[in-house]
């Protein structure tokens, strides 16, 4: 009999594999898969041995397509699966520390009319007046107790110029107001960044 | 394309960002029981008749005690209570 090959992977074999090639070796007679007749119900016919290395294969070709780190990290890769620890090493996380993500973001144009640069989880920016936004998430948090962190600048002034506060309203909306840093007064600004983690 | 309703002060406006409809964000963004209008871009707010609105803001509206979480595959709001944490869809 002809036992299927088993493929490693670089060049080790997992214990997963180990544990079924230990389990064969004494289970089966190697001489062609024979029986021995007076110990018959001692081995495996050889159906038994023919499934054992089809599982072993499979498993092995199963541990074969887990993305590697450099791939996790690449991102490219759309045919191989990410397990627990690959999805850290794609964050670029390192350590043990857990690893939280933002959960909304938008980047937006306050002058005039609000124009949206770029977001997510954001459904749309009420302008409530001069240097006051209420950001409406698509989704809301899970409640109000989430981070905003931001920042604001006036590309006029070409320092900055501006400061920003945020005010957390509720799960579903977060208000942001915008000042003139050397004036103190609430002011428009052109560049208004907010990012939300929970 | 913007949403505007009135406020207490003005006229607020409302941008889209695209990852909802406008109808949608409208029903959404836009205080529970106020009216509100659809206009274009470049249409001036102060001008705009609110005698004849393109909707009223949702029950789950901004100001409501419903928060959108999620929405089913066919396009209902899923919501929950501010206060009791029950979540459910939305159908009025």
């Amino acid at each position: 009999m002809t036992l299927p090959a088993i493929p490693s992977i670089d060049g080790e074999i997992t214990p997963q594999l180990r544990a079924i090639l230990l389990a064969m070796k004494e289970n089966i007679e190697v001489r062609g898969g024979q029986r021995k007749a007076a110990d018959a119900d001692k081995y495996s016919t050889t159906a038994d041995v023919t499934a054992a290395a089809t599982v072993a294969a499979a498993a092995a070709t199963a541990a074969a397509t887990v993305a590697s780190t450099a791939e996790a990290i690449a991102g490219t890769e759309n045919t191989k699966q990410m397990t627990a620890l690959r999805m850290r090493e794609g964050f670029n996380a390192a350590g043990s520390a857990p690893v939280f993500a933002c959960r909304a973001w938008v980047n937006f144009n306050g002058t005039g009319t609000v124009a949206i640069r770029g977001s997510g989880n954001v459904s749309s920016i009420t302008d409530e007046g001069v240097g006051k936004y209420l950001i409406n998430f698509t989704t809301a948090m899970s409640d109000a107790n989430y981070c905003a962190v931001g920042c604001a600048g006036s590309i006029d002034s070409g320092i900055g110029d501006r400061q920003l506060s945020t005010y957390r309203t509720s799960a579903a909306t977060c208000r942001v107001i915008s000042g003139q840093t050397s004036t103190a007064n609430v002011y428009d600004a052109e560049e208004v960044n907010v990012a939300f983690f929970r | 394309m913007k949403i505007i309703y009135q406020t207490e002060t003005g006229i607020a406006v409302v941008t889209p960002t695209g990852e909802l409809s406008v109808e949608e964000t409208a029903r959404k963004d836009v205080p529970a029981g106020v009216a509100y209008r659809i206009i274009g871009d470049n249409d001036n707010p102060s001008d705009v008749d609110f005698t004849l609105p393109d909707g009223v803001g949702a029950d789950y509206g901004v100001g409501s005690l419903l928060d959108v979480v999620g929405y089913t595959e066919s396009g209902e709001p899923v919501v929950r209570h501010k206060e009791t944490g029950e979540t459910k869809v939305f159908r009025p």
